[in-house]
């Protein structure tokens, strides 16, 4: 099922797909990009549906490409993983060596999505590598292969960074900025916010509202008070345990006010806060 | 019934201590806006209203646990900013006839200027559009937030309680006593007999507004309804016990728009007939505050609105004796905290207990203390007391990157060094990026000659960091908080939007002690480093307050810059026992480099601080214990510094030989002297044996 939302894009709940709720262009803008294979840029802050946006995506381009599949490969990058854990190594065997490809590589050579989640994170040397398959030669060397493998038609590279908690030496450089084309995920509205609540948490209405609001009063403390106010996934959190019977003062206190911070005060301004929403009583 | 225990339980919570901190971050996650909170005594009866960064609310309540009331009140509030109340704008008034008569006669008059203008007595109108306002708030504020409304249902019970007897009201005071409860109670029907008529009008215009719908402009407009239907009677005598009358349901029949006013703008002045007066006075509803008088300052308003309702409500300013005060200026309100607080250091002046202290409560650390006249510790001598300030300080985060943004840019680049992202590579690793082919062969040698296998056959990249751990350590003493007159002055704390024409003052020392570790700590979290920042100060041995402004895991926030902006200069230097905590804090650390950056105005001193000896040996006393306590820190591998922005530092630095000390001769160049300094440390440190024998070593450094 296909819906149009209030701002003309899409969502869908359908069985296959993974239920995802258009904030804005979002979607018409990928597809566009995706159609010229031109690498794309996620922004925003945590929990705001970059990854689930990109399971859908490549979902929704599957049934678009007539049933042929569009594989997602995601990688979570950390500190540690290196251009070797992307392009692939060579494994001891015993009578030699073996290579094996990497995710990047896998995905070049095969086609589909190859999607370097906080890829900020990772080591300097995966930009590198990356460098000749977002422009118009689409290729990647792999030095240890003496070889350069073409990128598969259907290959795309999407990257994602979170800019609101990366000091200036974990920010992307802007030689590789200007290779993608950026996409940037905010809060949704508070009615989106419900929208997705009920259908994710299985919030009840009114619920959902309830949650929207606070999130969005919360989120009124991001960067002075606040490292990062509640995602939308810490809603769908806090409406699952109101949906098993935990009182809604409890489960946003455990969701919410107990995870977005350590600071007491904050704390206790986040719990006055939900006071106000769901009331005095944590039973 | 409510049971006496339960009544006892209930005044308990009514005056139970409430911090207002939480509420200031509660109010600006409802509005956006941060204010501060201040309390007023409940006999105060001349508190003042609320500023566009001030709300003003009782030290104790009535009727309502004081902490349910607290979250009300603001929540009221915050709805004023979320509503529209300060975004009136004339030409969004529905009735053409009314919106036509208000065209702005100044240039700079806000729209509301221009609409109170147009009544004879601006307080009256005030408070009847107050009054409706608040109506319309507390209509929705159940609805928005619902875990509120059983405390709004007990606010206004409460309230509805403690109002005055409309029968000693003059007829137009019980009118607008009538207003002001149904404001809080659409079912009041019964009524004084003589207002009974304009009851009944001022009812049907509540009924005509959909408090639910209607926007502040429908609330003007029935504030001039209403208006016109107040005006007429009398504000003379009072009305006795003229009887009750019973208003008939809603007569939906009645047309609102014969309660317009004949003629708009209001050009009849109000009768002055003997001891008639022009102002109604009604104790107002207590959880509401006074939206006229600078509450917020809402994004789309701007200021004048405010400083309008501000002057129009000074323009009939009464004193409590009743005399009318018709020019009086506008009150200066009360005084602010002032830049530090001198606690009553006399009380601890003769606090000479012999003997070693004892620890009080959690976060309390006893150290020992050098006795250079008896040449031995004194055990257990000093008792230091760690807090974590709440913050409540005034400057933001946003506003001290706004106002420093150049000294900030200065500072980045300052720090833009190569960092050390070094790698080394390890050999024979269990997995990594490359075969290490030496230990390959080996491990298929062994394979093929039956002597077991190997699996640590990769060379793997290993990130080395920069290991290193800095404690900034600042003197906040009360010294600190004089002015240095030939320093650039510094601006409020307030953002200019709120403050205008700030006032322009020479800077403390401690400002600028604060403000340069503030910007090192934001250059240096801007680069990924790790610093933390505590601040000291003391009351004799007996209490050494160390405060953490900032932890090393912790990252650079609005809470540490608030944490920061709220210290205080308070008491004494009893430097010995401070950095024996801190060596504390930092020996727990596992860093290769542990460095005590100590930033000082002024030699060590504290009311019990070896003055048994006399005061000059004092002196020697403090200085000598401070010097052992940082030869202590260099003996558990802890490097000291101590910077020091006393001019008359050389008279005594000689005697702090155990670290490096330096004087600053202009304190303005402390943020670069600090990053300065922070850098040389850095230097070494990555050319430190650890490196250099890792490079000679099987690990390369690259």
């Amino acid at each position: 099922m296909i819906k149009e939302n209030s701002q003309g894009s899409v969502g869908s709940s359908h069985v296959d797909q993974p239920f995802y709720l258009a904030v804005g262009d979002e979607v018409g803008l990928f597809e566009a990009a995706y159609a010229d294979r031109t690498p794309v840029l996620l922004k925003g802050p945590t929990g705001t549906g970059k990854t689930r946006f990109l399971e859908y995506m490549a979902s929704r381009l599957s049934n678009n490409e007539g049933g042929k599949k569009v594989s997602l490969t995601t990688v979570s990058c950390q500190e540690d993983l290196s251009a070797s854990d992307l392009l692939g190594r060579f494994i001891l065997e015993k009578d030699g060596t073996r290579w094996v490809d990497g995710p990047l590589t896998h995905t070049v050579r095969n086609g589909g999505i190859c999607y370097l989640d906080e890829v900020v994170e990772a080591r300097k040397d995966v930009m590198v590598v990356v460098h000749s398959l977002t422009d118009h030669r689409r290729f990647l060397p792999i030095a240890k292969l003496d070889t350069v493998i073409e990128a598969h038609p259907s290959f795309l590279l999407v990257v994602s960074y979170n800019p609101g908690y990366q000091t200036s030496i974990k920010d992307l450089k802007h030689s590789t900025r200007q290779r993608f084309v950026a996409i940037e995920f905010t809060y949704p509205s508070i009615e989106l916010e419900s929208e997705i609540l009920i259908n994710e948490g299985g919030a009840e209405a009114a619920v959902a509202e309830r949650l929207s609001a606070l999130a969005s009063n919360l989120r009124n403390l991001n960067n002075d008070y606040l490292i990062e106010g509640p995602s939308t996934r810490l809603l769908v959190y806090a409406s699952r345990l109101i949906s098993r019977g935990v009182s809604p003062k409890r489960a946003c206190m455990s969701a919410i006010a107990d995870v977005v911070t350590d600071d007491s005060v904050s704390r206790e301004a986040i719990v006055e806060v939900i006071t106000a929403y769901f009331g005095d009583s944590d039973t | 019934m409510m049971t006496n225990a339960a009544n006892i339980v209930n005044r308990e919570r009514i005056g139970e201590e409430v911090q207002v901190r939480p509420f200031e971050l509660y109010f600006r996650a409802l509005s956006g806006r941060d204010v501060t909170i201040e309390q007023y005594a409940p006999e105060d009866r001349t508190h003042y209203p609320d500023t566009p960064t001030t709300i003003r609310l009782p030290r104790t309540t009535a009727g309502i646990p004081k902490r349910s009331f607290y979250r009300l009140a603001l929540a009221h509030r915050s709805l004023h900013v979320q509503l529209g109340t300060y975004d009136f704008k004339i030409d969004r008034i529905a009735n053409p006839l009314l919106r036509n008569t208000l065209t702005p006669s100044e240039e700079d008059a806000s729209d509301l200027e221009v609409f109170f203008a147009g009544f004879s007595d601006i307080a009256l109108a005030k408070l009847i559009f107050e009054t409706l306002e608040d109506a319309r708030i507390d209509a929705r504020l159940p609805l928005i937030y619902p875990g509120l409304r059983g405390q709004l249902q007990s606010a206004i019970t409460s309230e509805l309680l403690s109002r005055p007897d409309w029968n000693e009201l003059p007829p137009r005071g019980a009118l607008v006593e009538f207003a002001l409860r149904r404001s809080m109670d659409p079912s009041i029907n019964q009524v004084p007999q003589a207002i009974a008529e304009a009851a009944k009008n001022t009812s049907t215009i509540y009924d005509s507004l959909n408090l639910l719908e209607a926007s502040v402009e429908d609330i003007a407009a029935a504030c001039v309804q209403i208006y016109s239907v107040v005006t007429p009677l009398p504000n003379l005598g009072v009305l006795g016990e003229s009887g009750t009358k019973v208003l008939d349901a809603f007569d939906s029949a009645k047309s609102i728009d014969s309660l317009w006013p004949s003629q708009w703008p209001d050009e009849s002045r109000v009768r002055l007939e003997g001891d008639d007066v022009l102002l109604i006075s009604l104790p107002g509803i207590s959880y509401r505050g006074s939206i006229g008088s600078f509450l917020v300052k809402a994004p789309s308003a701007s200021g004048p609105d405010h400083q309008a309702l501000y002057h129009m409500r000074s323009m009939s300013e009464v004193e409590e004796g009743g005399e009318i005060l018709t020019t009086k200026s506008t009150p200066s309100g009360p005084p602010e905290p002032l830049p530090h607080e001198h606690h009553d250091v006399s009380r601890h002046l003769h606090s000479h207990e012999e003997g070693s202290l004892r620890p009080m409560g959690s976060k309390t650390f006893l150290y020992p203390e050098w006795d250079k006249y008896q040449g031995q510790y004194r055990r257990n001598w000093c008792r230091v007391v760690q807090i974590s300030p709440p913050g409540g300080g005034a400057l933001e985060r946003s506003v001290l990157q706004i106002r420093y943004a150049k000294e900030l840019r200065r500072l980045r680049r300052a720090m833009d060094i190569p960092l050390p992202q070094a790698f080394v590579v390890e050999r024979r690793a269990p997995d990594g990026p490359d075969i290490d082919y030496d230990a390959a062969v080996d491990a298929l040698i062994d394979f093929r000659t039956g002597a077991g296998t190997n699996d640590f056959v990769y060379q793997d990249l290993r990130r080395t960091r920069r290991d290193i751990s800095v404690l900034l350590l600042i003197d906040v003493s009360a010294s600190t908080a004089e002015r240095v007159e030939d320093a650039e002055p510094i601006e409020s704390a307030l953002p200019p939007d709120i403050s205008p024409s700030p006032k322009l003052r020479p800077p403390r020392i401690l400002d600028i002690e604060m403000i340069s570790s503030l910007l090192c700590t934001s250059a240096l979290d801007a680069v990924g480093d790790v610093f933390s920042v505590w601040t000291f100060s003391g009351t004799g041995r007996e209490r050494v307050v160390l405060s953490e402004i900032k932890g090393f895991n912790e990252p650079m926030s609005g809470i540490v810059v608030s944490r920061a902006s709220a210290i205080k200069p308070i008491h004494a230097t009893r430097l010995g026992a401070a950095v024996r905590h801190c060596g504390m804090v930092l020996s727990k650390l596992q860093s290769q480099s542990k460095v005590l950056l100590i930033l000082t105005d002024g030699r060590p001193f504290d009311i019990d601080y070896g003055t048994s000896y006399g005061e000059a040996e004092s002196q020697s006393y403090a200085l000598a214990d401070s010097d052992k306590a940082l030869w202590e820190l260099s003996t558990a591998g802890i490097e000291s510094y101590v910077l020091t922005v006393d001019p008359s530092g050389e008279e005594y630095v000689s005697e702090l030989a155990s670290a490096q000390v330096e004087i600053l001769e202009d304190i303005s160049s402390l943020p670069e002297k600090l990053l300065k300094l922070y850098k040389n440390l850095l230097d070494r440190d990555n050319k430190s044996p650890i490196h250099r024998q890792a490079a000679k070593g099987f690990k390369t450094t690259i």
